[in-house]
């Protein structure tokens, strides 16, 4: 487990990282979630032990990772712009990784290479963004570390691409000791591939939760009431996070459990009631309302 | 399970990386080393067999091209450490970079370690491949002899140690700095910043310190040495010509390699210091530590602005001109300084309380030294703090000369007065005393005229310290002093050490040459004697035979005298007589400069003079030595320092003499000259 203690970071006058708690289990997919400039990247580059940070601690399973060996071999960090030696070739670069991560599997590098359709042999700057992409998270994934720290991964990969580094992730997760914390500002990106979500806003962490329970507690219902009336006491009673009316369609978010919201809708006798699968956008809606934030202007 | 990086493993890693740069100098060093040497060789055994020239042999030919003492192989190899340092190091300048090497399972050490040995050895490989091959080019004109292999060798080792304090130098500024351009500019600082500095307190002590008696012996040389690791590996490569013993006679001890190896070690240390607490987001920033930035600011400014202020003052001597200079051009380096620091022309002018604190302290050294607020041109200290004092002055003086290196070293001023050490001092004092009165008036130009000597004095006060300082004082005055002086018999020795020279002084002395500087023979001794030969040209070679054949009837006598030393003055002579170019008759006719022998007397002519050096044998010596005692003694001041001409001791086959004045009232001098002179 990695934990995050009250880190702060500053980049002279600026607070990149205001008093950060986090938690990130293992075996699960962590996403990390927040604006351009919310300070993902920099939350990253502090769990990796890159950046030192002036006040609190990250430790991965209790051992800080500030300059130690043995909590920084558990980690690999596939950066937003990935470092590729100049000249280098992905078979370079997997021969360097050999060096620095022991437990580098070269022949599923090789093997996966061959399954992205990506040239070993064919010079790293002649890639496209999204190629770079590609042999940069092959590289990560088969360095076999416990935990792999991705800023921006899927920016610039399409969407097939995308599908399929997920399902290597899910795989990874099947098949060994493997946590992905993927650091996004576009939650649509990760929202069918995590299982706990951390949104950073302006240097601190608003949540982390698990996906999961956040959708127990929230509901997306779609219905008719006739009375207008009827209709307006309904919404009075329920904690409606959001809604709209098309015509007589009434859509909203609602918090509280099914069966009572079920229940109270009954009881004004609606033409037609139906839940709807919420997205991640609409849970976070909810989530960040009640820390008191406006979350459209933050995320969306 | 922890999985631990091998170190060795990542050095070749690393080096793998940096193919380029061991490719790179190894062609460097190829040109540079062996290529070099073959073609020198080449080119001077084509000559030796074409031309019939040979300066050298082969094996001292190439013992002259390879090894130590070489100012551009240092130069190459310092720049080697530059290259190498910024190519292993310069990841900390790329957040991308190091966002990869910092998350790597290292600890900073063990990164750093790895980088500096990695690119250490780039440069190691392709080195003492070349030196290798400098020492087959050697076997191959078999001119590699076993002293001139092992001389290699410790250059190789003194090599790798410049390296490495260049390396390590340039890692210092890359740790300080944030970017290529400041690591440059950071390069450029460690490098020369120090001498420059030395350079300007120098022009400044010379410029407004008149009465200073430079100190060429000590702290200069000192300070410039220990300026910058640059100043040292050039004076380190500078030590095979000064003699120093070692392995092989000329290289140096290993003091001076384990000295390299301190500096080298310091600075590495200081930079593996720099690197843990450096910040990674420091990278891409002008400076990596930010307080820095007025520091260094305003050590850039002080310096520019004295140099500014200095020049305005050797143009137009004039304060305003001087203060225009200094504020201007310390305002120009701040705005330079603030856009390398921020890289935005808005911000120019921010921080100018950093400009003013500058603007001060150049003012204040500037105008402190303009206008000697120390006092240091009119020191003078109470009679009573005095142990004892020294004067001399460039006329009427003797000098002696040391060998530094192979080359004549006249002795500084400061040592000439440490070599008399005057405690009844009362005449003395009151001439620096009246100086320093003149030099504190205004009008001190117009109190002295044109009638003053510079004058050389020293203080030894009883606490121990010693102060030198040059006065202006009034000729006449300056002569009546020393006319009082010089007939202390004590003083006198002092002052002219070879009134006190003993046996075994003399048994040293192995050549003696009189030269009188646009002078005629019948000035200087009156009408030749009747039997006189030295005007017919036949005769010159009976005489040189005399003078070998008394030279060696002097080996004979006199033991002390070795018989190479006596060779040595034959060949000489020879040589002289082999070194004539033209007649005198000619010389005349063509009014050209020209030279002739004529015996153990040397003609220089030009159109407007003639110079004669006289070779006295050194079975005159003890003759000569006396006679020139007793003008000595029974001359004025006056009657001795008029005059440009000179006798030279010459010491052991060595550059070591001691040159006396001489003129036409030594006349006893004179008498023993002129038995040489004609061949009496």
């Amino acid at each position: 487990m990695i934990r995050i203690e009250q880190v702060t970071k500053r980049f002279d006058d600026i607070v990149a990282l205001g008093g950060v708690d986090a938690e990130i289990a293992e075996n699960c997919i962590f996403g990390l979630v927040g604006t351009n400039g919310a300070g993902k990247s920099t939350l990253l580059r502090v769990i990796a032990g890159v950046l030192k940070p002036e006040e609190g601690q990250v430790l991965v399973d209790d051992v800080p990772v500030w300059e130690s060996v043995q909590a920084k071999s558990r980690i690999c960090f596939i950066p937003d712009t990935a470092m590729f030696f100049s000249n280098a070739t992905a078979d370079v670069m997997r021969d360097y990784y050999r060096v620095v991560y022991p437990k580098f599997d070269a022949e599923r590098f090789d093997d996966l290479l061959g399954k992205f359709d990506l040239d070993p042999k064919r010079k790293l700057s002649t890639f496209s963004k999204g190629m770079k992409k590609q042999v940069s998270v092959l590289l990560g994934i088969c360095a076999n570390t416990d935990y792999l720290l991705c800023d921006e991964t899927f920016d610039g990969l399409d969407p097939v691409m995308r599908q399929t580094v997920k399902s290597l992730f899910a795989a990874e997760i099947l098949n060994r000791k493997f946590t992905p914390v993927i650091a996004s500002h576009s939650l649509r990106e990760i929202e069918d591939i995590c299982d706990f979500v951390g949104l950073l806003h302006k240097g601190g962490i608003l949540f982390a939760k698990d996906l999961d329970e956040m959708k127990l507690g929230i509901h997306k219902i779609q219905c008719v009431i006739p009375d207008e009336t009827e209709e307006a006491a309904l919404l009075a009673e329920l904690d409606v996070l959001q809604k709209e009316k098309r015509g007589s369609l009434l859509t909203i978010v609602v918090r509280g459990s099914y069966d009572e919201i079920d229940w109270r809708i009954q009881a004004r006798q609606p033409l037609f009631s139906e839940i709807l699968p919420l997205t991640l956008e609409e849970i976070f809606i909810s989530e960040t309302e009640v820390a008191g934030y406006d979350i459209k202007n933050l995320v969306f | 399970m922890t999985s631990k990086i091998s170190f060795s493993k990542l050095v070749r890693t690393e080096m793998r990386q940096m193919n380029w740069l061991l490719a790179v100098q190894m062609v460097a060093f190829v040109l540079v080393f062996p290529f070099r040497t073959l073609m020198v060789m080449a080119i001077r055994q084509n000559e030796q067999v074409n031309y019939g020239r040979a300066t050298y042999s082969v094996a001292e030919q190439f013992s002259r091209n390879v090894g130590l003492g070489h100012m551009e192989n240092t130069g190459v190899i310092l720049c080697a450490g530059i290259l190498c340092a910024l190519a292993a190091f310069a990841y900390i300048h790329s957040q991308t970079k190091q966002d990869f090497y910092h998350s790597l399972a290292l600890k900073r050490e063990g990164l750093f370690g790895a980088k500096y040995v990695s690119s250490t050895l780039t440069f190691v490989i392709p080195y003492l491949i070349s030196q290798l091959l400098v020492i087959l080019v050697g076997l191959f004109y078999q001119a590699a002899t076993l002293k001139v292999v092992l001389e290699i060798l410790l250059a190789s080792v003194q090599g790798i140690l410049f390296f490495l304090c260049s390396y390590a130098m340039t890692l210092v500024a890359m740790m300080l700095t944030g970017n290529f351009l400041t690591t440059m500019l950071g390069i450029g600082v460690f490098g020369a910043y120090l001498p420059i500095m030395n350079l300007i307190v120098e022009s400044f002590q010379e410029v407004f310190w008149d009465t200073r008696i430079a100190d060429y012996t000590y702290s200069s040389a000192y300070i410039q040495k220990w300026s910058s690791p640059w100043a040292w590996c050039m004076y380190a490569t500078g030590r095979k010509h000064s003699g120093t013993t070692g392995v092989t006679g000329q290289i140096p001890g290993v003091g001076d390699l384990c000295q390299l190896v301190a500096i080298a070690a310091v600075l590495t240390l200081v930079a593996l210091a720099l690197y843990r607490v450096r910040k990674t987001e420091a990278g891409g920033r002008a400076l990596a530590f930010p307080p820095l930035e007025p520091v260094i600011k305003i050590l850039v400014m002080v310096p520019v602005s004295l140099v500014a202020g200095l020049i305005a003052n050797q143009m137009i001597e004039s304060v305003a001109f001087e203060l225009l200079f200094i504020l201007l051009f310390g305002a120009l380096i701040c705005v330079v300084i603030e856009f390398i620091y921020r890289v935005d022309i808005r911000q120019v002018l921010a921080h100018k309380w950093q400009f003013a604190v500058g603007a001060v302290l150049a003012c204040a050294i500037f105008f402190a030294f303009r206008f000697d607020v120390t006092g240091y041109n009119s020191y003078l200290p109470a009679e009573d703090e005095l142990q004892s004092m020294s004067l001399t002055s460039y006329f009427g003086t003797y000098i002696a000369y040391d060998d530094e290196g192979g080359i004549a070293y006249s002795r500084t001023m400061r040592e000439r007065l440490d070599a008399i050490e005057w405690e009844d001092f009362d005449s003395i004092y009151q001439l620096a005393a009246d100086a320093v009165e003149i030099e504190k008036g205004n009008d001190a130009d117009e109190d002295l005229g044109q009638d003053y000597s510079y004058v050389y004095f020293k203080f030894h006060l009883t606490n121990g310290k010693e102060v030198y300082r040059c006065y202006r004082v009034n000729t006449e005055q300056f002569n009546e002093v020393m006319n009082e002086l010089i007939r202390n018999e004590e003083f006198l020795e002092m002052y002219y050490p070879i009134c006190n020279w003993d046996e075994e002084i003399m048994s040293k002395i192995t050549s003696i040459y009189c030269w009188f500087y646009g002078y005629d023979e019948e000035e200087l001794f009156g009408e030749p004697e009747e039997d006189a030969d030295t005007e017919d040209a036949d005769t010159e070679d009976a005489d040189t035979e005399n003078l070998n054949a008394e030279d060696a009837e002097d080996v004979g006598a006199e033991s002390e005298l070795s018989e190479d030393a006596v060779s040595a003055e034959s060949e000489s002579l020879t040589e002289m007589e082999e070194t004539v170019t033209d007649e005198p008759e000619d010389a005349e006719d063509t009014a050209s400069a020209a030279s002739t022998v004529s015996g153990n007397v040397e003609y220089y002519y030009t159109d407007v003079y003639t110079d004669i050096n006289i070779t006295v044998p050194v079975s005159m010596l003890s003759e000569l030595v006396e006679a020139y005692v007793k003008d000595l003694k029974s001359l004025s001041y006056e009657e001795i320092r008029e005059t440009v001409n000179e006798i030279n001791f010459y010491y052991e086959q060595t550059y070591v003499n001691e040159s006396y004045p001489i003129n036409e009232n030594f006349t006893n001098t004179l008498e023993v000259l002129k038995k040489v002179y004609y061949g009496q």
